[in-house]
């Protein structure tokens, strides 16, 4: 078993590693690294390294989950609760709309909760399928491939994966941020755009990571991408300030037919920040 | 309703900014001056607008809060500070009220009840979300206090929280050793102090507290600066 080089213990990867008793199975960072120091004479020991090998699996695998469950908490908070907030102040106008029997106003905000429903359960979805892929040792590349193969099922857009960095290890929190970016810029290719084909790219650049999701579909006219940010598609906001959480940026650029192009650039390194509740 | 006062909001949830910015104006006429979830631009909005009050979350990035409010009191910007956040951890609620917040609301309050709330403490009053009156009475009664994140980071030294952050990723001892360029025995030694000062037994729990307390670098110095 192979798992990417890096500072994430996966927790399948410790999962698996505790219930073999043999130590070349293990694949926990930190117990890989301490067996360095005795690679030589623990080899072939099994009796001896078992105990110490078993307690740092524990160990790693312990800090792995706090660090899920810390990153768990983050994404309900960035995907759920905010909206939830949002509907209940949207609820509080609808009611005095109606007690004032102003029809339009009334309307109004009850679409805008109607719509905020259908993105809290896409997200739920969404934070349901990340968290289920998690468990995979092969974290966001494997999510993304799951995603990928079963693309054309769902929507009916032909998508290609051309992934050019098959070795990348992001600590969960910032892996969970790109999928969730790359999730929001596919729904838009399904919902909005109208495309046959669509491609996913992930590569290297520079100092960090650049993701492009393109397709072929009926694009969006440059002053729509321009003011919809927080008005209109929900969708742009969102992405953006995922983005901007991983201390990148995201670029959308898109003209009437000619299809859309959403381009994110984040550094490897993560900025130097507290995480969220 | 002649109170007219005027706010700025800081959140980095776009949503959450524009529904509490329609709803403040709609049902209590507060004029919002305007709302961002940019730190260089909440500074520049806070000193431009002069609101008369200034509402905003803890939980957010890459500029928390807490950091927030302590570059906003270095810019010497005074405008009274209302927390407005999901976060109902005691420790937040004596950061936030020992940064001389004004308020402390949640975010599932209720949008009637925060609307109230940031109607009373425009008049001068102190609010704090009813859920939270316990635990800021906790923090008063001799023994029930409990530390808080600040007093145990004060304990550590800045190489002791640079370990400590690592070993919340999951490192090795060998590991950090190489990274920090010290020797393997060096890290054992700080590894044990660490251990002593949070009052913990083994490495794990070093990186489960650093993980729940939100231990970064940056934070355990800034943390004394806004504290």
């Amino acid at each position: 078993m192979q798992t990417p080089q890096g500072d994430r213990p996966t927790i399948a990867a410790a999962a698996v590693a505790e219930a073999d008793p043999h130590p070349r199975a293990f694949d926990v960072p930190a117990a890989r690294a301490e067996r360095g120091a005795s690679a030589n004479d623990a080899a072939g020991h099994d009796a001896t390294a078992a105990p110490e090998h078993a307690r740092l699996v524990r160990e790693a695998l312990r800090t792995a989950l706090a660090n899920e469950r810390q990153m768990m908490a983050n994404e309900v908070h960035d995907s759920l609760a905010q909206g939830l907030t949002y509907m209940r102040m949207r609820m509080s106008l609808l009611r005095d709309a109606i007690r004032d029997g102003d029809d339009v106003r009334a309307i109004k905000y009850w679409s805008d909760v109607d719509s905020s429903l259908t993105n809290a359960h896409r997200r739920l979805r969404e934070l349901i399928t990340y968290f289920r892929s998690r468990m995979d040792p092969q974290g966001l590349l494997h999510a993304l491939q799951e995603t990928t193969e079963t693309f054309l099922d769902r929507t009916g857009v032909a998508l290609e994966f051309a992934n050019r960095v098959p070795d990348l290890d992001l600590p969960v929190g910032r892996e969970v941020q790109v999928f969730h970016i790359v999730q929001e810029a596919l729904a838009n290719v399904c919902m909005h755009a109208n495309a046959r084909r669509a491609r996913l790219t992930l590569e290297r650049k520079g100092a960090g990571y650049e993701i492009v999701v393109d397709d072929d579909g009926v694009g969006i006219a440059a002053d729509l991408v321009a003011e919809h940010g927080e008005a209109g598609h929900y969708g742009i906001a969102i992405m953006r300030e995922r983005a901007c959480r991983l201390g990148g940026e995201l670029t959308l650029d898109s003209a009437p037919g000619a299809g859309t192009r959403v381009r994110l650039y984040f550094p490897a390194m993560e900025p130097q920040t507290e995480s969220r509740l | 309703m002649s109170e007219s006062i005027s706010v700025v909001l800081i959140d980095d949830h776009g949503l959450c900014r524009r529904g509490l910015a329609e709803l403040l104006e709609r049902r209590a006429g507060i004029k919002v001056l305007g709302t961002t979830g940019d730190a260089d631009e909440a500074v520049r909005l806070l000193r431009d607008g002069r609101p008369d009050l200034v509402i905003m979350d803890l939980r957010m990035a890459p500029v928390d809060g807490f950091t927030l409010l302590a570059r906003i009191r270095a810019e010497g910007i005074e405008s009274p500070v209302v927390v407005l956040t999901m976060s109902d951890l005691k420790d937040d609620l004596a950061r936030a009220f020992r940064a001389g917040v004004r308020g402390y609301l949640l975010k599932d309050m209720g949008p009637d009840d925060v609307v109230d709330a940031i109607r009373r403490i425009g008049r001068g009053e102190i609010v704090v979300a009813p859920l939270m009156a316990a635990k800021l009475v906790d923090l008063l009664v001799p023994g029930k206090e409990g530390k808080t994140r600040d007093d145990y980071l004060k304990q550590l030294t800045e190489r002791e929280r640079e370990i400590l952050q690592h070993l919340a990723r999951g490192k090795s001892n060998k590991a950090i050793a190489q990274v920090l360029d010290i020797s393997h025995d060096t890290v054992k030694l700080h590894v044990r102090h660490i251990l002593s000062k949070l009052g913990l037994t083994s490495r794990v729990e070093a990186a489960v507290f650093a993980v729940e307390h939100r231990v970064s670098m940056e934070a355990g110095g800034r943390a004394r600066a806004s504290g």
